[in-house]
């Protein structure tokens, strides 16, 4: 559905994206993570045709960007950065300038159209209300509405969450997912779980460069440490020989906080049993113990590092 | 080419859901109800042509204020990328956008139509002439509205859209009131190059096809630059 190879786009002098090749499937959902200013609302741009790429080549649906920017303009659904809208419009105005604008077809499918979209995004309460009255999780529906009004086969979502309280944002998120299973979505956000939580797979842009392309699962996996905290209710020799049990990479002293002791032990497998058995073996006096996973925060935090070097 | 009709459609209803348009339309009728009336109820004398002779140094502050967000807005809002993103082609845009503002001036003007009018109750008006004098104006309107347009295409700035668009207006007003200040042939050359004596002929109810294509042209030229500049962008050459 989406084929980039070699997509390169300059500002003057300054390099936004250089050298992104990658392969979108039919109903695959891709999330496109990366700080800000790393080149995701570039590359999505050049997708949905806003401006052309400076090398390289695109190609939606078969058909190359520059060969035939209007056919893949018919095909793409598309949500821009901050979700510009035309606040003097009222919302049903908006979606009937879209519709004439991408010459869809009579009155009555139209309005039939609007009906669905309408109900989809759950629009039917501001449905007379000017744009700029609306508020900002309406405002990102109006967006979205507009983005899948032709059912498009290929929805570019540019931030779709950005701005909105957690209850929106979830909303949004919801929306998304219902709309998955049909459509090639991809999805730029800067928001990780959001990731974990809509898409099968994630692209890590930084500095213009792609540094990840993996499913979501294959990600976490191949990164996968476990993060386990122990707290004593006295204090132990050094770091409490934990380095002697198997497949400990590191241990860190956390502190005392009152007549706690917190130690953390980074591992490369699940290691509670193990610290169980060592704790009774020496008769410690444990008052936790908590194991989390690598988040995909910090990988990504490390991916984005590695990127710098 | 229905996508001028649809991004002309959007651009009026845009304009006629705000304030901007009915304040304008007021002013405009306001000024031009002074011109019409003064002369008519202070010297007791029907005659439209102080108010003809004045409407085109209104229409050149007029205009600008119809013409200014067209495009500044858009770039200033983001929602210039809805339009670039949708299936139009660039002079839809453009076109679209101008006969939006063109109607929207047009507009105004017919709304002094009912001066002519009560003139006509009370005496008896050379129709020949009012409608050459519309009909001049609405050349002028057009060769006014592109260049608002090339102006609000500048920058995201409505306010330099419109003190541009109105810096040219004046200068191809005023080209035409100052010739005796100039020698031979520059007096020649700012005649034509000024809007006054086209104006001027099309008033008296002479259309000389040289007046019209004079508005035409202008109006070409200034709807191709903004065209040619969304053109570069769109292929890159600047961002």
């Amino acid at each position: 559905m989406i084929e980039v190879t070699g997509l390169t786009k300059y500002y003057g002098d300054f390099c936004a994206v250089k050298d992104v090749s990658f392969s979108i499937g039919q109903g695959e959902i891709v999330g496109f993570l990366g700080p800000n200013g790393a080149g995701k609302t570039t590359t999505l741009r050049t997708l949905a045709g806003y401006m052309p790429q400076s090398s390289g080549t695109v190609k939606l649906l078969g058909k190359d960007n520059t060969q035939d920017p209007l056919g893949i303009k018919r095909q793409v659904g598309y949500l821009a950065e901050n979700n510009p809208l035309y606040e003097n419009m009222e919302v049903t105005e908006y979606l009937a300038f879209l519709w004439e604008a991408r010459a869809l077809g009579d009155a009555a499918t139209q309005a039939k159209r609007v009906k669905e979209m309408v109900f989809a995004c759950g629009l039917s309460g501001v449905i007379g209300k000017d744009i700029a009255e609306l508020s900002k999780g309406y405002r990102q529906r109006v967006g979205l509405a507009g983005a899948m009004l032709h059912n498009p086969a290929i929805l570019l979502l540019d931030e779709p969450t950005s701005g909105l309280d957690p209850i929106q944002a979830k909303e949004v998120r919801d929306l998304i997912k219902s709309i998955k299973k049909e459509k090639t979505i991809l999805l730029s956000t800067h928001i990780l779980s959001e990731v974990q939580m809509i898409c099968d797979r994630v692209m890590i842009i930084h500095r213009g460069r792609l540094v990840t392309d993996q499913r979501v699962a294959e990600l976490q996996s191949a990164n996968e440490e476990f993060i386990l905290t122990v707290t004593f209710s006295k204090s132990l020799n050094g770091d409490g020989d934990f380095q002697k049990l198997q497949g400990v990479t590191a241990v860190e002293v956390v502190g005392a906080a009152g007549s706690e002791h917190s130690y953390k032990i980074r591992a490369s497998r699940d290691l509670r049993r193990d610290i169980f058995e060592y704790v009774t073996s020496k008769r410690l006096p444990l008052l936790e113990l908590r194991m989390d996973r690598k988040s995909l925060e910090e990988i990504f935090h490390e991916l984005t590092k590695e990127g710098e070097k | 080419m229905s996508g001028i009709l649809t991004v002309a459609k959007k651009d009026m209803r845009e304009m006629l859901n705000s304030p901007i348009a009915y304040v304008l339309y007021v002013i405009f009728l306001l000024v031009t109800g002074y011109f019409f009336s003064q002369p008519l109820f202070v010297v007791g004398q029907a005659n439209l042509a102080p108010f003809m002779e004045m409407v085109p140094l209104i229409l050149v502050f007029l205009v600008p204020a119809i013409t200014m967000r067209s495009l500044a807005e858009e770039f200033k809002s983001g929602t210039f990328e809805i339009l670039a993103t949708l299936p139009f082609k660039t002079y839809e845009i453009v076109i679209g956008k101008f006969v939006a503002c063109l109607t929207l001036v047009a507009l105004a003007l017919a709304l002094t139509l009912i001066y002519p009018l009560v003139l006509g109750i009370l005496g008896k008006p050379d129709w020949g002439a009012v409608a050459g004098a519309y009909a001049g104006n609405l050349f002028l309107i057009a060769a006014l509205t592109a260049i608002g347009i090339f102006a609000s295409g500048l920058s995201k700035n409505q306010v330099i859209g419109y003190l541009i668009a109105w810096a040219m207006g004046f200068v191809l007003f005023m080209a035409g009131k100052v010739l005796v200040f100039f020698p031979y042939p520059v007096n020649d050359i700012l005649n034509f190059v000024g809007f006054d004596s086209h104006v001027e002929s099309i008033a008296r109810g002479v259309l000389d096809t040289r007046d019209l294509l004079y508005f035409v042209s202008v109006a070409a030229f200034f709807l191709s630059l903004p065209l040619i500049r969304l053109e570069k962008r769109r292929k890159g050459v600047y961002a």
